[in-house]
């Protein structure tokens, strides 16, 4: 007798293990939540935000945006960090997935209204054009190269690696 | 101190009397200009007409979804352009919006914007072009608190230089006075802007590279001063002698990333500010091409401008080129330079009263089927446009009108509400069973919203993520749970009845034994 009990719990636990260790769930299920997921075939982009020319400018700065909560000591407000890259994603969709995931505040203005008919980059963590110098604002580079499209245009391939960086001189202190 | 101050007065003075544009030849009556009058007012209405129909708005262009952009780039430069080319449109619906969006964005600390001064001056200047006063729009004072008072909170130029071109051209718009004890008079703004001159004559972003745009700007805001101020004159001919230098050989001008219409536009209108005959005076005239021939060569068969030549036509280029032409038009027709609103006059055509009700029962029939605040800017025009008239069931109409407003706004404050609270919980990667009704009606409630107002809700696929996550981790849950009962009474009752056989076999076998016993 007692051995049919402890048959009967051993292949219970197994089952309750087997059932934890699958997966249930439909394809569109699975699609979407493993969507940005990285796996070995998977293409990818990297990504980081930093402000190191502030802290070159660091008298420049707004008043209240002098603080290590805005211009972090190493000057990296996102390390670089690997995302899936997704079908058609311009320099902004991961940029803009990247802040709401790791809650970096972000402002834009939308892509009908501004002269490029491209999003542009007001702020990112507080730090907004003009807050360090009046030639002072978000710049992004593509494998090192400053793209002449806006960053909603610039649609990215394999591998690429992406850096929005603060520029306290339209660009040239990069 | 004394002759300082009446030498400002004087300057004052003589900015609010000189009227007309320094015409350069005297006879400019006789000239026969390479562009008649004709032939700029109707690339003008081919490029107004572009963007009627960009935004499906038949006759009037300030109506309907346009009214979305004022306050911004895209729209204000629309409003300042038709007025100075004497277009009829609704401007007073166009100022509405300005004031609605004004209010909005004052209660911000940065009010419109914690770094741009221009913000102030744009606006301002599309307030005048719509009848507006900018000194008080519901007792906010536009002008003191972007330009002459500017300083007390953030300097003029934390922006650049142009935020003292701007403001100065907003300033002498309508000769507005300086408040006492202000923090930058017309004298110092002045100042500020002819010292940050190049060496070259240019003017610059960054104090060292000639911008051809910020050049052209400084000289439409020195222009009135040119007359009765040597120092001023001397440097605007330096810009000048710079802007001959810098024309291209086709007649265009070009910025830092090549020759492009908005710079080209921006020049035209210095040249027109200063009086300059462009489509005669040799100075401007390359290869026989004039700034006009490249200008209008930037128009595509839409009526539609590009920013680089052959390019795709675009909003803020087809503004720009709009300014540009009105600033020739005025020029032609001897009228004040662009940026003098002295001459004032709005040619307000409303939206009949018929197409407006019409527009009202789409508004209050689409709403009653999907709320969405993508009505909001529409209504708010609508009503207050309606208010001004008479018609039947006028009050029943307005009422509703007033429901869907008042709906639009607590949709949007719903929308803010849960961005924070989704905002709050981000990132969604970890989500446990137990957040599960906190996210279940947190999705629900975005699901409910439409496509409009979904693409408001920031992360609205993490949050959908989330729920699909705990969705089938319960599902695993019921399923292991159901499997497991199953089994277990499936073995409870495979075992009962192994006993039951063995018992029953056992018995049998008793019974038999016990025969063969009793046979023996």
């Amino acid at each position: 007798m007692k051995k049919n009990i402890i048959a009967v719990f051993s292949v219970v636990l197994v089952v309750i293990l087997l059932c934890f260790g699958l997966d249930i769930k439909s394809v569109d299920e699975y699609y979407l939540t493993h969507i940005d997921d990285i796996k070995p075939d998977s293409e990818t982009v990297f990504l980081t935000i930093t402000c190191h020319t502030v802290l070159d400018n660091y008298n420049q700065l707004d008043k209240r945006l002098q603080n290590e909560k805005y211009v972090p000591k190493d000057g990296v407000i996102l390390k670089n960090t690997e995302y899936v890259l997704r079908k058609g994603d311009t320099a902004f969709d991961i940029l803009n997935r990247a802040v709401r995931h790791n809650k970096i505040q972000m402002e834009y203005q939308g892509a009908d209204k501004n002269s490029y008919n491209s999003v542009y980059i007001e702020g990112i963590n507080y730090l907004y054009e003009y807050s360090c110098g009046p030639l002072s604002g978000w710049i992004f580079k593509v494998n090192g190269e400053i793209p002449n499209v806006g960053c909603s245009d610039y649609t990215l391939k394999n591998k690429d690696k992406i850096e929005f960086a603060y520029s306290c001189n339209l660009g040239k202190d990069l | 101190m004394k002759i300082l101050n009446r030498f400002l007065a004087l300057i004052i003075i003589s900015s609010a009397l000189i009227s007309s544009p320094l015409t350069l030849a005297s006879g400019g009556e006789d000239l026969s200009y390479k562009h008649t009058k004709e032939q700029i007012l109707k690339a003008a209405e081919k490029a107004v007409n572009y963007t009627k129909e960009k935004y499906s708005n038949g006759e009037i262009l300030f109506t309907g979804d346009f009214l979305q952009n004022a306050g911004s780039v895209v729209g204000d430069w629309y409003a300042i352009a038709l007025n100075r080319l004497g277009f009829c449109d609704d401007y007073s619906a166009y100022l509405n919006a300005l004031k609605d969006n004004v209010t909005e964005r004052y209660k911000d600390e940065g009010r419109l914007s914690s770094q741009k001064a221009t913000e102030w001056h744009r606006i301002s200047l599309a307030v005048i072009s719509c009848g507006g006063n900018p000194q008080d729009i519901s007792g906010i004072n536009l002008i003191n608190d972007g330009v002459f008072n500017r300083g007390l909170d953030v300097p003029l130029d934390k922006q650049g230089i142009n935020g003292c071109i701007w403001a100065l051209i907003t300033a002498d718009s309508l000769n507005f006075a300086e408040p006492n004890n202000c923090s930058d008079t017309r004298e110092n703004i002045i100042k500020k802007i002819i010292s940050s001159q190049l060496s070259d004559g240019s003017f610059s972003v960054d104090g060292e590279n000639p911008d051809t745009d910020i050049t052209a700007m400084a000289v439409t805001s020195l222009s009135p001063y040119c007359k009765d101020n040597k120092t001023v004159s001397k440097s605007v001919n330096n810009a000048l002698d710079y802007l001959q230098k810098a024309q291209n050989d086709n007649g265009g001008f070009s910025s830092t990333d090549g020759e492009n219409c908005e710079s080209t536009a921006q020049v035209l209108i210095a040249l027109c500010s200063m009086g300059v005959a462009v489509d005669t005076d040799s100075r401007f005239i390359k290869n026989g091409n004039t700034i006009i021939d490249r200008l209008l060569s930037y128009q595509n068969a839409d009526g539609g401008f590009c920013h680089i030549k052959d390019g795709e036509s675009e909003q803020i280029s087809t503004q720009q080129a709009l300014c540009g032409l009105a600033s020739y038009y005025r020029f032609l027709n001897k009228m004040k330079p662009l940026y003098d609103f002295s001459d004032l006059q709005v040619n307000q055509k409303s939206v009949d009263i018929k197409s407006l009700l019409s527009s009202a029962s789409d508004i209050i029939e689409k709403s009653e089927n999907t709320k969405s605040t993508a009505y909001l800017t529409a209504v708010n025009s609508l009503i207050s446009s309606l208010k001004n008239e008479s018609f039947e069931n006028k009050e029943e109409i307005i009422n509703t009108l007033s429901e869907v407003q008042s709906s639009c706004v607590n949709l949007q404050k719903q929308i803010d509400s849960l961005n924070k609270e989704i905002e709050s919980l981000m990132p969604l990667d970890n989500v446990t069973l137990s957040q599960k009704d906190k996210i279940d009606s947190l999705f629900e409630k975005a699901e409910s919203f439409s496509d409009y107002d979904k693409a408001k809700i920031s992360c609205f696929e993490q949050l959908k993520k989330a729920h699909v996550k705990l969705l089938t981790q319960e599902r695993t849950i019921i399923i292991t749970v159901v499997f497991s009962v199953v089994l277990v009474l499936l073995l409870i009752f495979i075992f009962t009845n192994i006993k039951r056989i063995k018992n029953k076999k056992k018995n049998k076998m008793q019974e038999l034994i016990k025969m063969y016993e009793d046979e023996d």
